[in-house]
């Protein structure tokens, strides 16, 4: 049997808590490719915060040795995201393989997020393996939802083994059936190169690493390079496989999965979908699918304490050197400072980078009300992209405007439908379709602004049908909106860091939500605060925070000294935390606060 | 000069706002904790004098060390007057034999209005104590109820008379506690106070705003406090006490000129005071000492005839904020060529920033040698303190 014959390349899709990763560790401890002493519960979700929400965005591959009927076969196994934000990465990822195993949960059945995997896994070209996972569960009813694959999505699930990874339940049948029925993958050795980039990472020594999948051709070591999409040459110092560890090779052949480093000093150099050519005698054209990784949520980040500003540019350049799709540029707000615009694939994606900035740099963040990126059309001609709501130019300026739209996919069982419709109809949703799946779920699909997906529109869905609903949504295009900025003034200045675009419709009610809010969050000072919504010189919202009046009545005796004094300088504290917006004290949280409502 | 803090940790009964140190009544009828208790304390309070230099110059003896004179003695609680009479005469006692207390030394006892009798008033004044702090409250019935007292306003005429006697006879005279703030208080409630301190002549008011603490039954009950409702009254307060010639001298008390505390203006004024008891606090030379707040840990300790008190030395930065923190409380301020001697330090310059700020803001007067708030921003004072911070 030749080389290529004996490559197996695959991946796991699941919905997130399915059992992806759990799985992933079992087939790796199975193969013995790590040492039982070093096996950490789910080895492949690198980072802290992956493994405590439990979802995993970087994708690390490995590559592992396993003997079946006398042949030892290769298998290298992708592990893929599991959000909606990182669909692309997903979708890179999926190219580097020729199968796809599918976990669902023996209890659970297919969820939002399985299907539009699995949709995009069929797109590729994959051969689709399902495994009912989760069996030892004594809520597990694995027959039905066998049924439910064959229903809903079509595929033949009569072979799909029930396995438990928790349990370590017949892991072995499911590699064997990646063998047997992954078909191994297809290229010609002597043909010009053609390397797939499907993840990278930035290593302080070694520069950016790329992770590949080669098509055609041979990548050898010292090798000339360069990138389909921006024409950059370089020459290769390192080649090798994941074994998981990096472990050094001489070349890589087709269908082989390995890495690359060439000395390359941003990781927005080597773009996930970009291929990676022989600079010498390059392949007439690129793979397929390449897209720029382009931010479709935007918000500001401002240190808390100013003086860290710095730091916090530092910290930002680390990341995006792991994360070609995190996008900043420097900000200033007469509220905030200065600080960074920064955009995001998604609002998972947001949270993630904003909490490793919390966490990994110590710093303390102020991050503002998360936004779209609108087209501008003003009276002159002009056509602007705006994600800042104070960039917005006047309403009197602006011929019109468009916002980006998503189409979202819903499940749900049926006694939400009518909640989950009701809040669809109240962010501005259009019906496309509803599917009755089978007689426990129900596909409906609606095209919405990514604008209201982007506010509360996850949690709200999550609340009215008591977490059993999924979503999961694609961008498709953009669509003209009356569409209006709404600013929050403060004893008559503008705050900057509180303007929101909002519908038309939409502005009343915010407007006073988001004053309501302000009214509570912002303590009473030396003179009474006005909060007031305007659009343009129109006001649709007041409250007032009436000026302090007394916190000192409290007895301070002898026994009080310490106590007071400790009260006193938690106050300071809380105090340099405050924004001055004008003359007004503001604290952090306010600007974060209007971004989650109770109502 | 310096004063001393006796804490007193028996009630009758628990008030729904009260987070001080007290059992309430099972424990107060239980004789032998009441017996352990001030075994424990008289043991402190013998015990400090070495740990404090005071020991009382005896006739002919030749201590080398002059200890501080004490110009006043408070007995809080918890209800003092709750336990019997004869335990306050031996701590005071205890107190006279240990320290050089001064002849015309300020003494209070805090009574309630239901433990008051004649006959225990007149022991009270027999052992030297020359001043009631009497925890009236409220005159009305409705709002006595609800904070849990229990004394209604009869009661507390009863009391007041008792005390008017004994000033006539002995001298001793007395203050009331009031509490501002409490929901459904109207300003017609202090005007039944103001009545009151004009028919008994009441030289001398406390009125504290009511702060809901944790863990209280009112904190339990989720009762809110309306700042302004609270602000209204404290203003009212002012103004009419102010027309009886009851002067604000502190945020929350109240003199007939001449009639101020001097037990509470040491405190105000930064000076030394030891405190005894379960969960009292003292200071003496910049070190802040704290007693345990269990009863039963403070008794362990003294009966291996320690000292329980927990020593805190503040830094200078601390002991000069804490000045200003408790000067700034009384209505003259402080004069501060006196924060200058004691610190050695030049206020005008280190604070230079706040003072012109909140000068600027007419929060404080700034005079050539004194610093006081505004009087009519007082309800300001911790927003104003912070930029001393």
């Amino acid at each position: 049997m030749d080389r290529i014959s004996k490559i197996r390349n695959f991946c796991i899709i699941a919905h997130i808590d399915h059992g992806k990763s759990t799985l992933a560790d079992r087939i790796i401890e199975l193969t013995q490719t790590v040492a039982a002493r070093d096996m950490q519960a789910q080895l492949l979700d690198g980072m802290d915060i992956e493994r405590e929400r439990g979802i995993t965005i970087k994708l690390q591959p490995v590559t592992m040795k396993y003997n079946f009927k006398g042949v030892e076969y290769t298998l290298n196994l992708i592990d893929t995201p599991g959000h909606v934000d990182f669909t692309y990465e997903v979708s890179r990822s999926l190219a580097a393989c020729e199968g796809a195993v599918l976990v669902v949960d023996a209890s659970q059945g297919i969820e939002a997020q399985t299907l539009a995997n699995v949709y995009l896994a069929l797109d590729a070209g994959l051969e689709i393996l399902p495994v009912i996972n989760k069996i030892d569960l004594p809520q597990a009813r694995p027959e039905e939802v066998r049924k439910e694959i064959e229903d809903i999505i079509g595929l033949d699930a009569s072979l799909a083994p029930l396995v438990s990874a928790k349990a370590g339940i017949n892991i072995e049948a499911i590699i064997q059936q990646v063998i047997e029925l992954t078909p191994p993958p297809v290229g010609d050795e002597n043909a010009p190169l053609k390397a797939l980039i499907f993840d990278s990472f930035y290593d302080s020594h070694k520069g950016a690493i790329s992770f590949i999948r080669v098509m055609d051709g041979t990548l050898k070591l010292g090798q000339k390079i360069k990138m389909f999409s921006n024409n950059k040459a370089y020459s290769v110092v390192e080649v090798g496989v994941f074994t998981p560890k990096m472990t050094s090779r001489e070349y890589l052949k087709p269908g082989d999965v390995g890495y690359m480093s060439a000395s390359i000093k941003n990781v927005a150099d080597t773009q996930v979908g970009d291929t990676i050519t022989c600079a010498a005698n390059p392949a007439r054209e690129a793979l397929p699918g390449y897209k720029k990784a382009l931010p479709m949520v935007f918000c500001g980040i401002y240190p808390i304490d100013g003086a860290r500003f710095g730091d916090l540019r530092d910290a930002l350049e680390k990341l995006q050197l792991n994360d070609a799709a995190i996008f900043f540029e420097p900000d200033t707000s007469q509220a905030l400072g200065f600080g960074f615009r920064t955009g995001f694939l998604g609002l998972l994606h947001m949270e993630v980078i904003t909490e490793r900035l919390e966490r990994e740099f110590d710093l303390d963040l102020v991050v503002t009300a998360p936004s779209v990126s609108y087209n501008v059309t003003t009276k002159k001609g002009e056509k602007l992209k705006i994600d800042n709501p104070s960039n917005l130019p006047p309403s009197t300026e602006i011929e019109y405007m468009e916002e980006p739209i998503v189409k979202a996919f819903i499940y749900t069982p049926p006694d939400y439908v009518g909640h989950v419709m009701n809040l669809c109809a109240e962010k501005r949703g259009e019906q496309l379709d509803m599917q009755f799946l089978d007689a426990n779920r129900v596909k409906l699909t609606y095209e919405i602004p990514l604008n209201e997906v982007v506010y509360d529109f996850f949690d709200k869905l999550k609340s009215r049908t008591r977490g059993y609903a999924s979503l999961d949504y694609e961008i498709i295009g953009y669509k003209q909106s009356q569409l209006v900025r709404l600013d929050m003034l403060l004893k008559g200045e503008i705050c900057d860091a509180l303007s929101i675009i909002v519908h038309k419709d939409k502005a009343y009610e915010r407007g006073r939500l988001i004053a309501e809010k302000l009214r509570e969050v912002i303590p009473r000072q030396q003179f009474e605060v006005p909060i007031q919504a305007v659009i343009g010189a129109k006001v649709i919202a007041r409250e007032t925070v009436k000026a302090l009046r007394k916190d000192v009545l409290a007895k301070c005796y002898g026994g009080d000294i310490t106590r007071k004094r400790k009260l006193l300088e938690k106050q300071k504290e809380g105090k340099k935390k405050m924004r001055q917006v004008g003359s007004v004290e503001v604290p952090s949280e306010a600007f974060m606060s209007i971004l989650k409502f109770d109502k | 000069m310096m004063s001393i803090y006796v804490h007193i940790p028996f009630c009758k009964s628990k008030c729904a706002y009260c987070d001080f140190v007290s059992t309430a009544d099972t424990k107060c009828n239980d004789a032998d904790l009441v017996n352990d208790y001030f075994v424990a304390l008289l043991d402190e309070i013998k015990l400090s004098a070495t740990e404090f230099g005071a020991q009382k110059n005896t006739k002919g003896s030749s201590a080398k060390i002059q200890s501080p004179k004490v110009n006043s003695i408070y007995f809080g609680g918890g209800t003092p007057s709750e336990v019997c009479v004869s335990y306050i005469g031996r701590v005071l006692k205890q107190i006279k034999n240990t320290f050089d207390v001064c002849q015309n030394a300020e003494i209070t006892l805090e009574t309630n209005p239901c433990s008051l009798t004649a006959k225990k008033l007149t022991e009270y004044t027999n052992f030297g104590i020359n001043r009631f702090s009497l925890g009236v409250q409220s005159f009305c019935d409705n709002t006595l109820k609800f904070l849990g007292r229990s004394h209604n306003s009869t009661d507390a005429l009863k009391a007041l008379s008792l005390l008017k006697n004994v000033r006539e006879s002995t001298g001793a005279n007395f203050s009331v506690d009031y509490l501002l703030g409490v929901p459904k208080q109207t300003k017609s409630d202090i005007d039944s106070l103001i009545d009151v301190v004009k028919e008994y002549n009441i030289t001398h008011v406390s009125a504290y705003g009511l702060k809901i603490e944790k863990g209280t039954p009112l904190y339990k009950a989720r009762t809110g406090i309306n700042e302004d409702h609270a602000a209204d009254l404290y203003e009212y307060l002012v103004e009419q006490l102010n027309d009886i010639k009851l002067n604000r001298y502190e945020v929350s008390n109240f003199a007939v000129s001449g009639f101020e505390s001097i037990h509470n203006l040491n405190y105000w004024n930064y000076g030394n005071f030891l405190g005894f008891g379960v969960s009292a606090a003292g200071f003496i030379d910049g070190v802040h000492y704290t007693n345990p707040k269990k009863l039963d840990a403070y008794i362990a300790k003294l009966s291996d005839k320690k000292l329980a008190s927990k020593k805190t030395k503040a830094p200078k930065s601390q002991q000069q904020f804490e000045y200003i923190m408790l000067n700034l409380r009384k209505e003259k301020g402080f004069n501060y060529t006196d924060f200058n001697k004691r610190f050695g330090s030049d206020f005008v310059k280190t604070y230079n920033t706040a003072l012109n700020e909140l000068s600027n803001k007419n929060l404080i007067i700034l005079t050539e040698n004194c610093v006081r708030v505004s009087p009519n921003k007082f309800y300001m004072l911790n927003t104003i303190i912070l930029e001393f911070l």
